[in-house]
C-alpha cells in the first residue's frame, strides 16, 4: 500500500484492500532492460516491493546508470506521511533512522532522551507500516527494519544537522558499549563518528577529539581489510581515515598503509598519494615524511617504469637512512629497509633481500601500522614482485 | 599450493588454486588475480602441462598490462616466451621475448635471463647457432651475478640445450615438444 495514511483519514471508506509488497521478480519485471545492473539493484532495494516507488524512481532515472535520485514527488509523499506523525513517534523514528535501515530498540531508548514509552511508539509505527520487526544484529536486542529504505532516508533527512551530529555521536557511544560482538564494529563506529564530525563541520563546528576517534576506528578497520588483502575496502576506509586528520598533521603510518592498499587497486593513485605525502610533509618541514613519500614513490616506479628505478631507489634510501636514524623514527626505518628489499629483489640478490626484509620486520612495531609479516620469506624465491608478496601474505 | 605442486601433489595444488582464483575474480581484485596466475603458471609447469602454463601466462600478462605493472609484465612475458619455446611455438616465443626485452630494466636480473634464454632457444631451433650461444652465455653471466640458484641452473640447462641443438653434444638433443620433466624445477617468475 503506497499511502496507508489515507485509511486513517477516510475511515468511512467501505473497502480496505491490503496489498503485500511485490515479489522481487515482479519488481524486476517493472524495470526496463535498458537500466543497468547497479541502478537496477538500487531501485529494487529502495522500492521495497512498492510499484509506485519503482515507477517514480524510474521516471527520474532516465536511461542512465548513475546514482539513484529520489524524485521530489516521492520525497514529498514520504515527508507528508512523516509530518502526520505525533512528535514523540517521529522522534522515535528519527532515532531509529540514525542507526540505519535496521535498528534496535535499545539504541532508540538511549537516543530518544525524555521519551519513556519507546516500546508503544515502536508498536504504533509498526501498525502504521513504517517499520516492521526484524532480526536483531545485536544479541539480546529487538530489531526493526524500515519498511522502505526511502522512509528511513526521509526520516533521517528531516533531522537538522546539529541533531544528526549529536545523535550519531551518541549512537556510537551506545554501540561501543552494546555491540562488542558485532563483526564490523570498527567500520560502524568509524562511520557514525565520521558522520558526527561531518555534520558538525558543515555547521562550522570542529571537534578534534571526535575526529581523532573516528580516524582511529576507520584506520583499524582499514588495516584489518588490508591484512586480509581486501585492497578496495582497505583503500576506501583508510582514505576516509586520512581525510579526518588535521590539515597540518601527516600521519605517516596511516599514509603508508593507504599507499599499500592503493598499490593493490590502482597504482597511479598510489603514486599520486606518495607524491602528495612528500609534498605535504615538505610544506610542514617534515624531512622524514618527505623522504618517506619519495621512497614510496620510487618503489612504485619499479613497477610502472622499471628502467633505472632500482638504482634511483637505492640512492634515495642511502640518502634517507642517516636522516631516519638521527630522528630515531622506526617507522621510517622500516619503510627504508623494505625499499632496500625491493632493490635486492630486482637484482635477484636473495640474501640481501632477506636481510633487508628482516631488518624492516624488526622495526614493524604493531602499534605503528601493518606489520611486514612474511616478507622475509620471499627471498627464497628468485623474483617476487609486490603482487606476489601480497599473495604470500594471504 | 606451490609447495604441494613441488611435492608432486598436483591435483591438490590445482584445487587450491581454483578456489583462490575464483575468490579473487569474484572480488574483482586484479592485482591478486595477476599474482595467482603466476602461481598457476608455476604449478602447470611442474605438472608438465605447458599449454596450461602458457594460458596462465597469457592471462597474467593481460592483467599486468591492464594494471600498468610494466616490471611484472616484463618478467611474466619472459617466462611465457620460455614456455612457448618449450612448446615449439617459436613465433610466439620470439614475440614475448621481444616484449620482455623491450619492457624490462637492465638491472632486472630475472627478466634479463628469461628473455635471453627464450630467444636463444628460438635462434637455436632456426639454425642461428652463434647468436643462440651468445644469448645463452649472456644469460649465464647475468645469473652468476645473482643469488638465484634455480634461475642460474636454468641458464646452464638452456645453454646446454642450445649447444646440443648446434650438434655440440654426445647424445641426441631432446625434442622441443618434450613433456616437462617432473624433476626439473623452473624459476618461479
Amino acid at each position: 500500500m503506497s499511502r496507508p495514511e489515507l485509511i486513517e483519514r477516510r475511515a468511512e471508506w467501505p473497502v480496505q484492500l491490503r496489498l503485500e509488497p511485490l515479489p522481487a521478480e515482479d519488481v524486476d519485471s517493472l524495470i526496463p532492460a535498458r537500466i543497468g545492473e547497479a541502478l537496477r539493484e538500487q531501485i529494487a532495494r529502495a522500492a521495497g516491493g512498492n510499484p509506485l516507488f519503482v515507477g517514480e524512481m524510474l521516471a527520474m532515472a532516465g536511461d542512465g546508470d548513475g546514482e539513484m535520485v529520489v524524485p521530489p514527488t516521492l520525497q514529498a509523499l514520504l515527508a507528508a506521511r512523516l509530518d502526520q506523525l505525533e512528535a514523540a513517534k517521529r522522534t522515535v523514528l528519527e532515532c531509529g533512522a540514525i542507526e540505519g535501515e535496521v535498528f534496535h530498540r535499545g539504541a532508540v531508548r538511549a537516543l530518544a532522551t525524555g521519551e519513556a514509552a519507546v516500546t508503544p511508539r515502536l508498536a504504533a509505527l509498526t501498525r502504521k507500516q513504517l517499520i516492521a520487526p526484524d532480526k536483531a544484529q545485536i544479541r539480546g536486542e529487538d530489531g526493526f527494519r524500515f519498511r522502505h529504505l526511502l522512509i528511513r532516508d526521509a526520516a533521517y533527512d528531516a533531522l537538522p544537522k546539529a541533531a544528526r551530529a549529536d545523535v550519531h555521536a551518541r549512537f556510537a557511544g551506545w554501540l561501543e558499549e552494546h555491540g562488542t560482538a558485532v563483526v564490523e564494529l570498527d567500520e560502524l563506529l568509524g562511520y557514525h563518528l565520521e558522520q558526527a564530525v561531518r555534520h558538525r563541520g558543515e555547521l562550522g563546528l570542529e571537534d578534534a577529539e571526535l575526529a581523532a576517534a573516528a580516524r582511529e576506528r576507520l584506520s583499524t578497520a582499514g588495516r584489518r581489510a588490508l591484512s586480509r588483502l581486501d585492497f578496495d575496502s582497505a583503500a576506501r576506509l583508510l582514505e576516509r581515515a586520512a581525510a579526518l586528520a588535521p590539515a597540518s598533521e601527516v600521519d605517516l603510518a596511516l599514509e603508508t598503509d593507504l599507499i599499500d592498499a592503493l598499490t593493490g587497486t590502482e597504482i597511479e593513485q598510489a603514486l599520486g598519494r606518495a607524491r602528495s605525502l612528500s609534498e605535504r610533509s615538505a610544506a610542514s618541514d617534515d624531512r622524514v615524511g618527505q623522504l618517506c613519500g619519495r621512497i614510496h614513490e620510487a618503489v612504485l616506479r619499479i613497477s610502472v617504469k622499471p628502467a633505472g628505478a632500482a638504482d634511483a631507489l637505492e640512492a634515495l634510501v642511502l640518502e634517507a637512512l642517516p636522516v631516519f636514524e638521527a630522528a630515531g623514527d622506526e617507522l621510517a626505518l622500516r619503510i627504508a629497509y623494505r625499499a632496500l628489499g625491493s632493490v635486492a629483489n630486482m637484482r635477484a640478490h636473495m640474501d640481501q633481500m632477506a636481510v633487508a626484509y628482516e631488518q624492516a620486520a624488526a622495526y614493524a612495531a604493531p602499534a605503528r601500522g601493518t606489520a611486514l609479516v612474511g616478507y622475509q620469506g620471499h627471498a627464497r624465491f628468485p623474483r617476487l614482485d609486490s603482487a606476489h608478496r601480497a599473495a604470500h601474505l594471504a | 599450493m606451490t609447495v604441494l605442486a613441488m611435492l608432486g601433489r598436483i591435483a591438490e595444488a590445482r584445487a587450491l588454486l581454483g578456489e583462490l582464483r575464483a575468490e579473487v575474480i569474484e572480488r574483482g581484485a586484479l592485482t591478486l588475480h595477476a599474482a595467482i596466475e603466476g602461481y598457476a603458471r608455476y604449478i602447470e609447469l611442474l605438472a608438465g602441462d605447458l599449454v596450461a602454463a602458457a594460458a596462465a601466462g597469457e592471462t597474467g600478462c593481460r592483467l599486468d598490462e591492464e594494471l600498468g605493472h610494466s616490471s611484472e609484465l616484463s618478467t611474466i612475458a619472459g617466462s611465457l616466451a620460455r614456455v612457448y619455446s618449450d612448446l615449439g611455438q617459436l613465433e610466439e616465443a620470439e614475440r614475448w621475448a621481444s616484449r620482455a626485452a623491450e619492457l624490462s630494466s637492465s638491472d632486472d636480473a630475472s627478466t634479463q635471463m628469461l628473455w635471453r634464454d627464450a630467444e636463444a632457444l628460438v635462434e637455436a631451433h632456426r639454425g642461428q647457432h652463434a647468436r643462440a650461444e651468445r644469448l645463452a652465455r649472456e644469460a649465464v653471466r647475468i645469473g652468476e651475478q645473482t643469488e638465484a640458484l634455480n634461475a642460474q641452473a636454468e641458464t646452464y640447462a638452456d645453454l646446454g640445450e642450445v649447444l646440443a641443438l648446434a650438434g655440440r653434444h654426445r647424445r641426441r638433443p631432446r625434442p622441443s615438444k618434450r613433456p616437462w620433466p617432473a624433476t626439473r624445477r623452473r624459476r618461479l617468475s
